[in-house]
């Protein structure tokens, strides 16, 4: 499966998914093509392996009906993430309204879930980073996900988050200083 | 912030795993969605085409408004009593209206009700 496409790739894909004769063999290509992309972007947010297959299906269904919407301005890829992204947060806030959450401990969620999930088989070192991301607030945790496992370049993360390049330097920045607080603290 | 070094925290990989077998159960279960959602919008937009048949089949041919009319009157005509106590009436009265003008009295239109036609229209008009 070819995780990424290249310009002529993606314009053929984007005039198939814009014609209404080709748009189910095409959104079935294209599924094919971003899946796992999509799953790891919000495996990385929400953490638990379940979570995760529940918002992507939720992800391409929006796509699916929101087809119409899509006119071949942005990327495909960034038309996805965007839509992934929305998606994810809305589940958390909705698991947060469930789980009747306060305001101080928004991330024990994600805590927990870490701890439970039989889909982890990392270090400590990697069970570390991720606990220590699962402080950050969601977007500030999105934006440092995209850059340091994705290297995600920051245009696409702007177009992706709607925010400015510069915006988002910052948050990566005030991000990696918290991750490397909260490793430092764990060693003493 | 362009000086500032991009971090390193020693793995640039999350330890997260997927399970065997995901991605293609995964597309499989979303085909079977979306044919769902299609099938859904389908019906969706029948309903106008049903809800035409279902009226006219609601409405009532015109030969059953006839007959439900014609028993009606029928009715009304069977149990009129001024027409049915005609002396000159054929044999085939009602013995039912016959009790009803003689005698109000339910016992006795019921024991009316048991004799046959000419017993009563004898016993009532013909002269001995």
């Amino acid at each position: 499966m070819s995780k990424t496409t290249n310009a002529s790739e993606e314009a053929q894909l984007t005039a198939l998914l814009t014609d209404p004769e080709t748009r189910r063999s095409a959104f079935t290509r294209m599924v094919g093509i971003y899946q796992e992309q999509l799953y790891w972007q919000i495996r990385k947010l929400l953490i638990s392996h379940d979570d995760t297959a529940d918002v992507l299906q939720n992800t391409f269904l929006k796509a699916w009906t929101n087809l119409d919407s899509f006119r071949g301005d942005a990327k495909i890829s960034t038309w996805l993430y965007t839509i992934a992204h929305n998606e994810s947060i809305t589940f958390l806030q909705k698991r947060q309204a469930e789980q009747d959450m306060t305001q101080s401990d928004p991330e024990g969620y994600l805590m927990d879930q870490l701890q439970a999930d039989k889909y982890f088989d990392g270090d400590e070192t990697q069970r570390t980073l991720l606990m220590a991301i699962a402080t950050l607030p969601a977007k500030q945790r999105q934006v440092f996900n995209m850059r340091y496992f994705d290297d995600m370049p920051y245009e696409q993360i702007s177009e992706i988050l709607n925010t400015s390049v510069g915006a988002l330097k910052a948050s990566y920045h005030f991000a990696a200083e918290k991750i490397a607080d909260y490793f430092h603290n764990r060693e003493l | 912030m362009n000086d500032w070094k991009e971090p390193d925290f020693g793995t640039r990989e999350t330890g997260m795993k997927v399970p065997d077998g995901f991605f293609a159960d995964f597309q499989q279960s979303l085909e079977l969605k979306i044919d769902e959602l299609e099938a859904r919008k389908v019906r969706e937009e029948a309903p106008s085409i049903l809800s035409e048949q279902q009226h006219r089949s609601h409405r009532l041919p015109w030969w059953s408004v006839a007959a439900s009319v014609a028993l009606i009157a029928g009715l009304f005509v069977w149990f009129n009593p001024a027409k049915t106590t005609d002396p000159n009436a054929p044999e085939s009265y009602m013995p039912v209206a016959e009790a009803m003008v003689e005698n109000s009295d339910l016992s006795e239109s019921m024991m009316l009700a048991s004799l046959s036609d000419y017993d009563i229209y004898e016993a009532l008009y013909v002269e001995d």
